[in-house]
């Protein structure tokens, strides 16, 4: 028993040193890709990954990076902040830049770690705000919550609506963010907000604030809700005659599966992080590119803020013009280039400054996209 | 003053699906003295039935209604032969433990079979709103409180006139001697969950008509709300459950209009606290004298 937990030993010492040999090599730029590959979030980290390997791809048969290739090295989270940790521990002494993580959790759990050694970390989808604060090192290329709001009461001003009302749950933190970004940008930009209703967490009767948000006859609705709650509102709506134009955010977007009648979908306005029929020639490639490599539509936005990621990265690296941490961290830092999402410039939050993507929906539940917002 | 009416019509809404439901609760308390825990899972059973009906197999409305109702009726037949009559003569804790384990079958079990997302229930009148002395009232609004109205009348006529209501008023009076006096007891209760399951057969689908999603967990909120409106009204007394929802539901829409969303509920458990206290046996109990 004892002499074969030996040999098990060695075999095992021999692989890692045979793993490790490889890494000496001079001629590749190594990367790390950490995020949520499997279980219940895998959707988004493997959304994530398509775009960054698609960049990847596309710059290495351009000849790489500073005459180098570049190889992604990808670990799993599992949704699961330590993993996170565990997966940067085994990174950190190959690589000279971080993609991820995806999720906000995970992402915060990195950016502490990361934040000690100065990696360069671009997160491609964390939203939460506090993820990049005192953390110069870490970066993202995905709005945040507040953004959003914002971008709506642009557009709401944009459109010539004054008078506006909101529906929102005040239980929950991205529904109140959401209210409260966009009361004080619609302050700004002279829109009234002439009914704020707030629900319970999990009510499925909004007919009663429905009626009172009818009664003060408003131009448009503000429903900063998730797609099921979303469609409940709507039906209600439809329900007591109140036909204005609805506006909600990227939460939202999956409300078609929750729509029996896909034609009350034609009055929903909602913000997302990009769109498949964005009009820039960079996104168009970008989903043509995508379609030739995997076979279908990046129908994830975070698919095309991961293509950004490595974009921004990448870019970072060859302006640099080295492979030292704190360079590329200031390239990082001064990006200045249109990317698949939009423009990117980034704040003293290390936040992008871009713009928002308009959806609406056609009578048949299929997606539409209106035009880009810069708040 | 036309937003106040339109809101004590929200609440009737509300209320009177509440109060249907609280029918099935009451009158099989009143005979056997259970809560039937499961009562607001068969709302659960009958949406689901309902969508599957309309969506899938593209049947007319009307029928996709009665079929809610049959499956209803025959879920709630089964629940009570399977799993309520053999511990009739037990302590009635074994049949209250036994109630809120069938309603966890039933959950996990539409559970796995149907899957946790919720499925969207199809508009079945597109008829715009009915505009009434300046109120608007949608056209579900007026039908569900048009047709839970004529199903009462028509259950408290059946109670107070037919030979087999008699039974059920007997029965509930008295279990044991009504079966001296030749009532088959074990039928009367059969047909008073069959009676109690077609209400909520028919609830389910008033309250998707209003609440278009259907998922596993949905009968709970429903299911609780209106055993509190049983209890409030008076627990098995008929016409108690009708007043004990709209109660509700009325002070549940005033409450959201004009006080405070987040009170609503701690507003009508209120009332239901008060009114124990004032009237333990609820606003149309009467005092019973304990049999010796």
């Amino acid at each position: 028993m004892k002499k074969r937990s030996i040999v098990t030993m060695l075999v095992a010492l021999a692989l890692i040193l045979s793993a490790v040999v490889p890494v000496m090599a001079e001629d590749v730029i190594k990367i790390g890709g950490i995020g949520v590959l499997s279980g219940d979030y895998a959707l988004y980290g493997l959304a994530v990954k398509e775009g960054v390997d698609l960049y990847v791809k596309q710059v290495n048969e351009k000849g790489g990076i500073l005459g180098k290739q570049v190889e992604v090295l990808w670990e799993d989270t599992e949704a699961q902040a330590s993993k996170a940790i565990l997966a940067y521990d085994k990174l950190s002494e190959e690589v000279v830049g971080l993609i991820g993580g995806v999720l906000s959790g995970e992402s915060k759990a990195l950016a502490e770690v990361s934040a000690e050694d100065g990696m360069p970390q671009i997160s491609p989808s964390a939203t939460a705000y506090d993820v990049t604060t005192d953390r110069p090192n870490v970066f993202r290329t995905c709005f945040l919550d507040p953004f959003q709001g914002n971008a709506i009461a642009k557009y709401m001003a944009d459109q010539g609506s004054k008078k506006v009302a909101v529906l929102y749950d005040n239980a929950t933190e991205y529904s109140k963010g959401l209210y409260d970004a966009f009361k004080a940008r619609s302050e700004e930009l002279g829109v009234e907000i002439i009914a704020a209703e707030s629900a319970a967490y999990g009510d499925k009767d909004y007919k009663t604030q429905l009626t009172t948000i009818m009664n003060a006859s408003p131009e448009a609705v503000f429903l900063p809700y998730y797609g099921a709650d979303a469609a409940m509102i709507l039906a209600q709506a439809n329900e007591l005659g109140l036909n204005v134009k609805f506006y909600g955010a990227d939460g939202i977007s999956d409300i078609v599966d929750y729509v029996a009648d896909k034609s009350l979908l034609a009055n929903l306005v909602y913000t997302d992080h990009f769109s498949t029929d964005a009009d820039s020639q960079m996104a168009k490639d970008f989903v043509a590119a995508f379609q030739a490599e995997y076979g279908k539509m990046p129908t994830i936005s975070f698919s095309a803020t991961g293509y950004d990621a490595a974009v921004v990265l990448l870019s970072a690296i060859e302006k640099a013009g080295s492979t030292e941490k704190q360079a590329i961290v200031d390239a990082i830092k001064a990006t200045d280039l249109t990317a698949v999402s939009g423009k990117i410039t980034f704040d003293d939050h290390n936040d992008p400054i871009k713009s928002a993507f308009l959806l609406t929906f056609d009578a048949e539940g299929n997606k539409q996209y209106l035009t880009q917002v810069d708040p | 003053m036309t937003l106040f009416f339109s809101q004590l019509i929200n609440g009737l809404h509300v209320g009177i699906i509440y109060a249907l439901i609280a029918l099935g609760y009451t009158m099989v308390y009143g005979i056997v003295k259970l809560i039937n825990f499961a009562h607001g899972d068969i709302i659960m059973v009958g949406a689901y039935t309902a969508v599957i009906t309309l969506v899938s197999l593209n049947v007319p409305p009307v029928v996709a209604l009665l079929l809610t109702i049959l499956v209803c009726v025959i879920f709630g037949v089964t629940i009570e032969r399977v799993a309520y009559k053999p511990l009739r003569s037990s302590p009635r804790i074994s049949s209250l433990i036994t109630a809120i384990g069938v309603s966890m079958l039933l959950q996990n079990t539409a559970l796995l079979v149907f899957g946790a997302a919720s499925r969207p229930f199809p508009t079945i009148f597109s008829i715009p709103p009915l505009r009434f002395a300046g109120i608007q009232i949608s056209f579900v609004t007026a039908l569900t409180i048009v047709v839970s109205l004529v199903l009462m009348l028509l259950l408290q006529t059946f109670i107070k006139t037919s030979k087999a209501g008699k039974a059920m008023r007997a029965a509930s009076e008295d279990y044991n001697t009504a079966q001296l006096m030749g009532i088959n007891v074990n039928n009367t209760i059969t047909l008073t969950f069959a009676i109690g399951c077609a209400l909520a057969g028919i609830g389910a689908f008033l309250y998707v008509m209003a609440y278009p999603a259907v998922s596993p967990t949905m009968g709970s909120l429903p299911g609780l709300k209106a055993f509190i409106a049983a209890v409030l009204g008076g627990i098995g007394i008929i016409p108690g459950a009708m007043l004990g929802g709209v109660v509700m539901g009325i002070a549940e829409s005033l409450t959201k209009a004009y006080i405070s969303t987040q009170l609503s509920d701690a507003v009508v458990y209120g009332i239901l606290i008060v009114v124990l206290l004032v009237k333990p046996t609820g606003l149309l109990g009467k005092q019973t004298r304990e049999k010796v």
